[in-house]
């Protein structure tokens, strides 16, 4: 019989393994929510022509923008778990999850530092990088993770295993340590640039931050 | 079940709780420093309104979220305050001092003019950035490397996570508290000196 230490800590162990088992199953449900919503846009704007009052027409617009890059934040957030080493090398996860996650927070940057709402190349270059993350995670996630049971021939129940981090951990690895490196640099030359541009003159085009503190 | 066994049931839930929070605060720090360098975003969106009413709607949103995510994150990281988590639970070493971090931007917040005051939005970003920093520095290179073993795993891994070095880590929380008492007087102090002013009245 176990005792109470032995107890306490299978459970947590449990626990801990089927939240996150639980966060990378919905993933591609949050995926595919993201991409209905980015490339919803010329059905958002041809709806925004039809509304009569430009109050409408605000609502609507800060509506969608609000779902849209909420929903690419949260996926982010949830995304980050691929990027701990004790769950993507031993619980096992989709093995380049991790590269999806980076190039998400590509995604979400460009969005910062160009008007993707308005600059035609830069919102094509956000759609390619949306797909091209959303694909990495949503086929290993299916065909790894969630056709572990399936009765496949050898050489596709190797391609299969191949797309689990744990069962692969060649690969996983360096694919870890990489985009851990990648994520932090990408980040810090986020805040620099920040720091930097913090009271600089701005674009004629670019407004004023709002500030009417009394 | 024994009463030995129901007690482990109850430390799992405590254990369970404690390393969602800590992972959770990891997320939480990402949201919090990603929404304050998004705001030349959120500023440059305002202008493609075109009244003001959406304007103030999404700079709202904008403030109301990326300020609320800070004080979750300084919420919860009250568990590094906690000395008996912080000896027995596998924590990022640093995460109470990240909690200051938070913290003193919170006051920063609370003391400058807002978004316009550019030497407070600096000082404020270095202070998020620096807490993001010391937190999930540590969380994913200690806490979140405790099942991995190599040479520089198990040199490098103990320093940075709190069960594992206590020596260091209790004084840290200890330290964290009393910068946060600190910062908590400041604020009270500064709070009842504002009584007189008052709130601009509606038009």
């Amino acid at each position: 019989m176990l005792n109470a230490d032995d107890l306490a800590t299978a459970l947590t162990n449990g626990g801990s393994g089927w939240m996150v088992l639980s966060v990378a199953a919905v993933l591609p449900i949050l995926w595919a929510f993201t991409l209905v919503l980015h490339f919803s846009r010329p059905y958002v704007i041809r709806f925004l022509m039809r509304l009569t009052l430009r109050f409408g027409g605000d609502v609507w617009w800060l509506s969608y923008v609000l779902m849209r890059d909420a929903l690419m934040a949260i996926t982010l957030g949830l995304s980050m778990i691929f990027l701990m080493p004790n769950l993507y090398l031993k619980i096992g996860l989709p093995i380049t999850a991790p590269i999806a996650t980076l190039i998400l927070f590509w995604a979400l940057v460009l969005k910062l530092i160009r008007d993707t709402d308005d600059d035609p190349a830069a919102f094509r270059l956000v759609s390619i990088l949306l797909v091209v993350a959303s694909v990495l995670y949503i086929v290993p996630q299916v065909y790894g993770m969630e056709a572990a049971d399936q009765a496949y021939p050898d050489a596709l129940r190797s391609l299969s295993n191949a797309m689990i981090s744990s069962q692969n951990l060649v690969v996983a690895r360096p694919i870890m340590w990489l985009t851990l490196g990648l994520f932090a640099i990408t980040g810090a030359a986020l805040f620099g640039r920040f720091l930097m541009r913090l009271g600089a003159p701005r674009d004629e085009s670019e407004p004023e931050v709002p500030s009417r503190a009394p | 079940m024994t009463a030995d066994q129901v007690s482990g049931l109850f430390s799992a839930g405590e254990g369970f709780m404690e390393g969602t929070i800590a992972a959770a605060l990891v997320v939480l720090w990402v949201l919090a420093l990603g929404l304050h360098l998004a705001q030349p975003y959120m500023a440059r969106t305002t202008g493609k309104f075109t009244l003001r009413l959406g304007a103030d709607l999404w700079w709202i949103i904008y403030v109301a979220l990326r300020d609320i995510f800070l004080v979750q994150v300084f919420l919860g990281s009250f568990i590094f305050l906690y000395p008996d988590v912080v000896k027995a639970k596998e924590l990022p070493i640093t995460g109470g001092l990240a909690a200051v971090c938070a913290f003193a931007a919170l006051l920063i917040k609370l003391m400058t003019k807002g978004d316009g005051d550019l030497r407070g939005m600096r000082i404020q970003t270095l202070l998020i950035g620096l807490g993001a920093v010391l937190y999930v520095g540590p969380y994913f290179l200690g806490t979140q490397m405790t099942l991995l073993a190599g040479k520089l795993t198990d040199q490098y891994m103990p320093l940075l996570v709190t069960s594992k070095n206590p020596d260091v880590a209790l004084p840290l929380s200890y330290l964290s508290a009393a910068l946060i008492g600190i910062l908590g007087i400041a604020a009270v102090v500064y709070n009842l000196r504002q009584t007189v002013v008052r709130r601009p009245k509606a038009v």
